[in-house]
């Protein structure tokens, strides 16, 4: 498969911003579509068969994954074998985020549960973009916000549900 | 469970450099974020000289004493608070109405940031557990700051990234465990952890805000900390909770 032409640091910062500016506006955030496209640039392509794993809990994080076709789930392990779906991803979900940032080991596990392309983004490449771009961390930095917000969405469900409902 | 590092509130020798002034709390309030001795170890205010002197300039500090309200759920998020000294708790409801504490808040923390920079309403209610220091940051400056100053972005970043393992413990306890006494010996395991010396904290909740954390009852925290202590897996002398038998804790916890 070909790589995508990579785009210049400045369309980089160029669509951070316009995502930057209608943040501040107080519109709802485009950027969950907008960076994708942004982040794209700095990707290469990860392919993943029916049952591959993306990555396993308690990995070290090498980078995150952006969804471009297929389905992944997320998944916590119990110390007895047991498992918990915690999300399902679909086209444009962008997974592994929060750990590609902090550096510490993996929460969850992702498996494609269909044939599933990504982009993948390395950690290095991003902390490199992220240190040179203030407007690209901005827009992680919205990621991230959103990411805290479903994690705490999913606390929630458990919470008011139990086990006997679990998403 | 998370501790304030509180000062010796003496006065400051004659020609120091740190500006503190004591508050009626028994810790001296932090006059200036540049001289601020715990710089370096809060995640969001490791910053470099310049960054630091521009984030003092938009905070406002303010002591709060204990069950102050900082901010609201739901309430439109109008900044941050960065808290200095003590801890906070961050709650939500249920659907039943129910109160939920989703995390305690420990020093160099910045509460309501994910809101702050999504431009959407507080997701919890912040309140004091005891009497804190806190520089408020409004919305306007701190998207300013990240927007000028890279490094602050990257900070906040990791700050917000940094609440995962907490987010995922929480998920994996209700997900996973079958019984209250499995999730209150990994809550304890826990506050073991992030306690100096890893074998005795100082325990500041009560019984029902314990129950809100793990969601439980109040009787159901009483009578598992009554069973734990009558198994000799915990000492509780007054509000300290020493750890006795680790490994039992440990396996009651993944059970």
């Amino acid at each position: 498969m070909s790589l995508p032409a990579r785009p210049s640091r400045r369309k980089i910062a160029t669509m951070s911003a316009k995502v930057l500016n209608s943040m501040l506006m107080g519109e709802s955030s485009p950027f969950a579509q907008e960076l994708p496209k942004a982040l794209a640039g700095m990707a290469g392509w990860r392919e993943f068969a029916e049952g591959e794993l993306l990555f396993h809990e308690h990995q070290q994080p090498d980078g995150f994954y952006i969804v471009r076709s297929g389905k992944v789930d997320l998944r916590i392990m119990g110390h007895l074998g047991a498992d918990f779906r915690t999300a399902i991803y679909g086209p444009g979900a962008i997974i592994g985020l929060g750990t590609a940032v902090s550096g510490r080991p993996r929460e969850c596990t992702a498996e494609a549960t269909a044939q599933t392309l990504t982009n993948f983004i390395s950690r290095n490449e991003l902390l490199r973009n992220m240190r040179h771009s203030p407007e690209l961390t901005l827009c992680i930095d919205c990621l991230l916000a959103d990411e805290v917000k479903r994690t705490q969405q999913v606390i929630l469900k458990l919470r008011n549900h139990g086990r006997s409902k679990r998403p | 469970m998370p501790r304030a590092k509180q000062t010796s509130g003496k006065a400051a020798p004659a020609g120091a450099l740190r500006q503190h002034k004591p508050s009626p709390y028994g810790f001296d309030m932090i006059e200036s974020c540049v001289e601020c001795e715990h710089r370096g170890d809060y995640r969001f205010c490791n910053l470099p000289a310049v960054t630091i002197e521009k984030l003092d300039k938009m905070r406002s500090a303010a002591v709060y004493p204990k069950g102050a309200i900082l901010f609201l759920e739901g309430q439109e998020a109008r900044g941050v608070f960065v808290l200095c000294h003590g801890s906070a708790k961050l709650m939500t409801s249920s659907e039943q109405g129910k109160t939920i504490i989703l995390r305690i808040a420990a020093p160099g923390e910045v509460l309501g940031l994910s809101a702050a920079i999504s431009g959407r309403p507080y997701e919890v209610t912040a309140e004091t557990l005891e009497p804190c220091e806190a520089n408020f940051i409004a919305r306007r400056d701190l998207m300013q700051l990240l927007r000028e100053q890279g490094d602050a972005g990257v900070n906040a970043a990791h700050e917000l990234s940094h609440h995962y393992p907490t987010a995922y413990r929480d998920v994996r306890s209700l997900g996973l465990s079958t019984s209250a006494q499995a999730k209150m010996a990994r809550l304890l395991l826990d506050w073991m952890e992030e306690a100096p010396g890893r074998d005795q904290f100082h325990m500041r909740l009560t019984h029902e805000e314990i129950s809100q954390l793990i969601g439980s009852s109040r009787e159901t925290v009483t009578r598992v900390f009554s069973e734990l202590k009558r198994k000799q897996l915990i000492q509780v002398k007054g509000a300290r909770v020493v750890l006795a038998k680790r490994d039992a804790l440990e396996t009651l916890a993944n059970s």
